[in-house]
């Protein structure tokens, strides 16, 4: 007697329910999918106990006839695709023609559908697979399907469900990326009566509004990239916007949401060290490419893909994140509530962003590159900047303005005249007749000028952060992580020198270790050497260093060096794998100078001077900001000034 | 207390000791001066705990007592009189004070002077008499390469070493080291006495004293410096000083014979281009020539000078802290001086060349390993 036999087709589709239909939330994909590959546009989902007793979805579409509507719970029966080369060129959401199937197989299906010139409708019921009724009813145009008791025949699937909470909140998630991925299109979202979600057609700017906020939208900086019949369009987030987790994460390939650790792993390098690993950029994208480029048939969920060119990809992301980012003012001003007055006003200082920026039209990606803008190829000029010398050595750096790119253009981005944004914008709050393309250095120039010849303009609150006046309004930075991102940029560039320079000890410092810290330096020894720090190891765990680094506070070298290594393991545990950039961070964070350290002016002038020198003087090596900025309008509101 | 005195005489001692008056200090009470009359003489005092500083003047005394006195308005308030006579006359009770000239008065209320810190008793064991204009040159030559690194306390002093027939005093701050050796100046101490004083207290030696002769008094906790009216006593760093001679190259073989002034305004102008941040030149030497050069990548500044000197050895290459050469250089007291090299990586030595005026001076610096 055969021991193999063809399973009965019923079996076989609960099979295939299970990967397709996995909780609730898949049944809300597929319904919508289809909904949308039917032209649907509004679409409306109903669930009961968040999907458990009930998931009910209707659309406008196009609708089916009465002989299609029972094929479509056939397996493999699908209208989206025909041959061969349709699979290859795939248009369509779904393709597979396993979804409806495979629902009807784990639960009690009713669907109504009418197409356009019908006088009557469809009403199939399906159970268990076996179709249960057919007849004729009136309803709208378009299909509803309502699923209920989902699972009810599969008593394992249903008890894996999660909390009502836990799986309708997977199905708000769902719903928001279709919602984010057609702007055009009404969805609706509603559980026991609660709305969670209501969107009517509107452009993606409201729609993000709609979904998130006004503060989200503020916090998106437009992005483009195209080339290579890629066209990658979207936002992206401000680096002080990070989040913590991936779920304002969204990547849309041909109107299909999709997740890919290696896409989003070249936008977060694109923010180079704006942020740390724990954090998350929050971005919505849309890539269009050529539908046979890309494999969708990956999985049945289809949200993993694959690419023909999954390097070309991640340069155009990872350089257009550079792009986007560096083509915006970085810094982030200050303004408190306008509701808010009195005493309460101190406590509401929070972060938000440029006037200017806010009044930017959300969709338009700024056409005339703002003054000169940053060469495209978005590498930055390291020690670029010949502004913001001090005035006292007469060097010839003036004359490298003309030439000095970068840093000049996002200075003048940084404090010159906000207006430079492309369109009128009413940004009242700006004060009038501030000069575009003010360089840092002249505004600090005619505040000097302005007072007295020897103040440059500088001063140190509570020995922690430095406040300056600049034309538009006060700017203030963190001494600590300036510094750090200078030490840090120097520190990667030094170890990428043969031989980095090295102040030689008269009295070698000895540094006691364990033997795994005696290991560590062994293993790091020679990129220690790359920091400046000549070392030479003895018998019995003896570390001597014979040579440290030029900008190290003096004598503070060996406790530098031992909690550099501190913070290295630190790094590590936390999962870190690039040596160079763990010890590079580790120095630059140990060695720079702290929050409580008094400066002079001279020294604040030198620190300023080189921080903008920098390649991204905005935020810290470990996702801080380093400067922020009131603006004058700001000041002036917050006194009753405005009018 | 009551005593009245010519107004110059008061600004005067005041602006002795105002330098050792502490600007803000965690003890409120340091920011007062301490006046003491008995007879005729009148004492002011003030100290930060670790640096006491006491000038006397004669006044014409007629109520004996002591007072503390806010130091900062005093000072301002006596430096602005008009030239005549002032008389202060304090209740000790209600500690109110009055300042009268001619022309009005000015009320000022004081504190009680039992709050002051006490002064331990000072027993010196070694008591020297020095020309201050030597001693200063010396404290001039050294101080300025201290250590400002609190972890290391002991380099952040002047250590003197008194000898039966000479005085040294040395400073480092483990990148440069500094010696000076006087022989002329003859302590006449029965056994070697090493100390280790604040730079500090030097400087206020150096700003406060006028005198021809000057007494260093010291025990094993103290130093105490006086000047006729003016003493200054400070709290000694109670550390032991790195063993310096070992470190000082008795071989650097490589003589580089160089006229000062040249070298000094080469370096001077050559750094303007050096790194804000390392401030490092490179030095090629090599037929009767030396070359400084600098550059900084940041802000693609470099330039270099030529500068002959006295050089036959073979050539060599060495980095330095331009800081470093000038604040040695500029303390160099000659015509020409010589730097002693051995290999770049070593410690090179300057010192100068010719005729000295019985102070043997030599200076240290450690090199900067160059990049390739």
């Amino acid at each position: 007697m055969p021991i193999i036999h063809r399973l009965p087709e019923s079996l076989a589709n609960k099979i295939a329910a299970g990967e397709v239909v996995q909780r609730p939330e898949s049944v809300v994909k597929e319904l919508v999918e289809n909904s949308l590959d039917a032209g649907g546009t509004e679409i409306a989902v109903i669930t009961r106990s968040a999907g458990k007793s009930l998931i009910y979805v209707s659309d406008n579409g196009k609708g089916m006839a009465e002989e299609d509507a029972i094929v479509a719970f056939e397996r493999h029966a699908t209208s989206k695709i025909s041959t061969q080369d349709d699979l290859d060129r795939i248009m369509t959401l779904g393709f597979r023609g396993e979804a409806l199937a495979a629902i009807a197989a784990v639960a009690q299906v009713e669907l109504k559908t009418r197409q356009a010139g019908e006088e009557l409708g469809t009403l199939v019921r399906v159970e268990n697979g076996k179709v249960m009724e057919l007849s004729k009813t009136a309803c709208e145009r378009g299909t509803s399907i309502a699923i209920k008791n989902l699972f009810f025949s599969v008593p394992a699937r249903r008890k894996f469900m999660k909390s009502n909470a836990t799986e309708f909140k997977h199905t708000v998630e769902t719903m928001q990326r279709f919602a984010l991925c057609y702007p055009h299109v009404s969805f609706a979202l509603s559980d026991d009566d609660t709305i969670a979600l209501n969107v009517k057609p509107s452009g993606l700017e409201d729609r993000i509004r709609a979904i998130y906020n006004q503060e989200m939208l503020n916090a998106l900086l437009p992005f483009e990239a195209s080339g290579d019949g890629i066209t990658i369009t979207g936002y992206i987030g401000r680096p002080n916007f990070a989040r913590k987790s991936k779920s304002d994460q969204y990547m849309f390939l041909n109107g299909r949401y999709i997740s890919s650790r290696l896409l989003s792993h070249a936008i977060f390098t694109g923010y180079e060290h704006l942020m740390d690993a724990q954090s998350y950029p929050p971005y919505v994208l849309y890539l269009e490419i050529d539908p046979e480029r890309v494999d969708v048939n990956v999985h049945p969920t289809k949200s993993e893909v694959k690419f023909d060119d999954e390097n070309g990809i991640y340069q155009m992301l990872q350089q257009g994140t550079r792009r986007a980012l560096s083509n915006h003012n970085l810094v982030p001003a200050m303004t408190m509530p306008p509701q808010e007055t009195g005493e309460g006003v101190l406590a509401a200082l929070r972060f938000a962003l440029p006037t200017h920026d806010r009044a930017e039209p959300f969709r338009t990606v700024p056409a005339s590159p703002s003054p000169s803008g940053i060469s495209p190829s978005g590498t930055s000029a390291s020690g670029s900047t010949g502004n913001w010398r001090d005035p006292q050595p007469p060097m010839p750096n003036r004359n490298r303005e003309a030439t000095a790119g970068v840093g000049k253009d996002v200075l003048e981005q940084l404090f010159g005249n906000p207006n430079y944004a492309t369109t009128p914008t009413q940004s009242t709050t700006q004060v009038p007749g501030s000069e575009a393309g003010v360089t840092f250095q002249q505004q600090v120039r005619s505040v000097e000028d302005a007072e007295h010849e020897h103040r440059l303009g500088l001063w140190q609150i509570h020995n922690k952060y430095i406040l300056s006046q600049i034309r538009s309004g006060l700017m203030i930075v963190d001494q600590h992580v300036a510094h750090e991102r200078i030490l840090y940029e120097r520190a990667v560039k030094s170890m990428e020198a043969a031989m980095p320079m090295s102040q030689q000890l008269l009295f070698p410092l000895e540094l006691a270790t364990n033997p795994a810290e005696f290991a560590l330096i062994r293993e790091l020894r020679n990129d220690l050497t790359g920091l400046g720090f000549d070392i030479a190891l003895e018998r019995g765990e003896k570390v001597m260093i014979t040579g440290v680094p030029n900008d190290v506070r003096a004598g503070q070298e060996a406790a530098i060096l031992r909690e550099l290594l501190d913070q290295y393991e630190e790094y590590h545990q936390m999962g870190k794998t690039d040596q160079r950039d763990m010890l590079a961070a580790s120095f630059a964070c140990r060695a720079a100078i702290k929050a409580g350290d008094p400066l002079s002016e001279r020294e604040m002038l030198d620190l300023i001077e080189q921080l903008f020198s920098t390649t991204m003087p905005y935020v810290c090596p470990h996702g801080r900001p380093i400067v922020i900025r009131i603006d004058l309008g700001e000041l002036d509101r917050r006194f009753g000034r405005t009018s | 207390m009551k005593f009245t005195v010519p107004v110059k005489d008061l600004a005067q001692a005041l602006g002795r000791i105002s330098s050792a008056i502490p600007q803000r200090s965690p003890m409120p009470v340091l920011e007062n001066v301490l006046l003491q009359l008995e007879g005729s003489m009148l004492s002011l005092t003030a100290t930060d705990m670790d640096i006491t500083m006491t000038t006397t003047l004669e006044v014409r005394g007629e109520r004996n007592g002591a007072l503390l006195l806010p130091a900062r308005r005093l000072v301002d308030t006596v430096k602005a009189l008009e030239m005549g006579e002032v008389t202060l006359d304090a209740d000790l009770n209600s500690k109110r004070t009055l300042l009268n000239t001619s022309s009005g008065e000015y009320r000022l209320s004081g504190m009680d002077a039992a709050e002051f810190p006490q002064l331990a008793a000072f027993n010196p064991t070694i008591t020297i008499t020095l020309p201050s204009a030597k001693f200063g040159g010396m404290v001039d030559r050294t101080s300025f390469a201290c250590s400002t690194d609190e972890f290391r306390p002991a380099m952040t002093g002047v250590l003197f070493q008194f000898r039966p027939n000479e005085i040294r005093s040395v400073a480092t701050d483990g990148f440069r080291l500094v010696r000076v050796i006087d022989h002329e100046m003859q302590p006449q101490v029965s056994d070697n006495v090493d100390v280790i004083v604040p730079p500090k207290a030097l400087q206020l030696v150096h700003k406060a004293f006028g005198a021809e002769q000057m007494t260093l008094e010291a025990n094993s906790t103290h130093v105490r410096f006086t000047d006729g009216a003016t003493t200054i006593t400070a709290r000694l760093i109670d550390e032991t000083y790195p063993n310096y001679e070992s470190v000082i190259p008795q071989a650097n073989d490589k003589r580089m014979v160089i006229r000062r002034d040249d070298i000094l305004g080469s370096v001077k102008r050559v750094s303007l281009y050096s790194n804000s941040q390392t401030r490092q030149v490179r030095l090629k030497l090599g037929g009767n020539a030396l070359r400084i050069q600098a550059e900084d990548v940041d802000t693609g500044g470099e330039a270099f000078e030529n500068v002959p000197c006295d050089y036959s050895e073979t050539e060599m290459e060495i980095g330095f802290n331009s800081q470093f050469m000038r604040e040695a250089l500029d303390r160099i007291e000659a015509d020409e001086v010589a730097f002693d090299f051995s290999t770049p990586l070593r410690p090179s030595l300057i010192s100068p060349y010719g005729k000295s005026n019985g102070q043997e001076v030599l200076m240290l610096l450690m090199p900067v390993r160059l990049n390739s």
